[in-house]
């Protein structure tokens, strides 16, 4: 199920209608990983998603309630708000090409079944830049080496999250996140030469 | 070299030393890499290679198109 709105959604109906919120309702208790201090996060990292540009059928509420959609069917039982908010960016990131696959489906006449990423966004008359595309396949390398290290890289250069928001998100130190950033540069280095 | 056959095949012991060559300045990152055990030498060879690739990434912020640019750069230079 994808949440595209026929109309704009204003950000002030954030905290007024669907799921989401009776997921928040019911969830208990830690401060520092609270819906209502996870929620603004998660509003932050999808605005940072949606600021390239790439998806006009979604804003940053549907997108923050269906990454809670699809976090909350992939697991068994309670919410896990500080998993959500660690898994959040891969989420939104399948959430925003899954809709742009969509949307493009829809402009190849509905029928379409397996659209490329790649062809439907020029189909929807958005060009993908070389860069991206080769940044894509380096960290698809760098996930298979180190899975860790890609979500960093996801949450502080895609997202631009701080490092304590990180370290926290992922139960590590503050250091080890300054670590995992060197060793993905590297990587990614690598990987973006062997594009 | 490809990222997904030298790197991920040796990544368990490639990642602590990485972890140790980084903690020091880079004008004794050479001197630790040749005082490595024979052992270790063919995880020296991907070291060097992957230290080397930093070096094009020296001033890589910490988030943004400069990294698309740096990248756009880096693979035009060597000719891919």
């Amino acid at each position: 199920m994808l949440l595209c709105h026929e109309r704009p959604v204003h950000e002030s109906e954030t905290s007024t209608n669907s799921g989401i919120n009776e997921g928040i309702r019911s969830f208990s208790p830690d401060e520092s990983c609270s819906p209502s201090a996870v929620y603004p996060r998660l509003r932050k990292i999808a605005r940072s998603r949606l600021r390239c540009g790439r998806d006009a059928l979604l804003d940053t509420t549907a997108l923050v309630h269906e990454s809670y959609i699809r976090f909350a069917q992939s697991g068994a039982g309670s919410i896990d708000w500080q998993s959500f908010l660690r898994y959040a960016p891969r989420i939104m990131r399948n959430v925003t090409v899954d809709s742009v696959r969509r949307r493009c489906a829809q402009v190849h006449g509905g029928g379409a079944i397996h659209v490329e990423l790649e062809n439907s966004i020029c189909a929807a008359g958005e060009v993908e830049s070389e860069e991206i595309v080769a940044l894509r396949r380096a960290m698809e390398q760098l996930e298979r080496v180190d899975s860790r290290l890609a979500q960093v890289v996801e949450m502080r250069f895609f997202e631009g999250l701080p490092e304590p928001e990180i370290a926290r998100a992922l139960g590590i130190t503050e250091r080890t996140v300054r670590r995992d950033w060197e060793k993905a540069r590297l990587l990614l280095a690598r990987a973006l030469r062997s594009c | 070299m490809a990222l997904s056959t030298d790197i991920a095949a040796n990544w368990p012991a490639l990642n602590p030393l990485l972890d140790e060559v980084l903690e020091l300045p880079p004008e004794k990152r050479t001197a630790w890499l040749a005082a490595l055990p024979q052992e270790q030498w063919e995880l020296r060879t991907a070291l060097r290679a992957l230290l080397a690739d930093a070096s094009g990434f020296a001033s890589l912020p910490a988030s943004g198109s400069p990294l698309l640019a740096c990248a756009s750069q880096r693979r035009h230079a060597t000719g891919s």
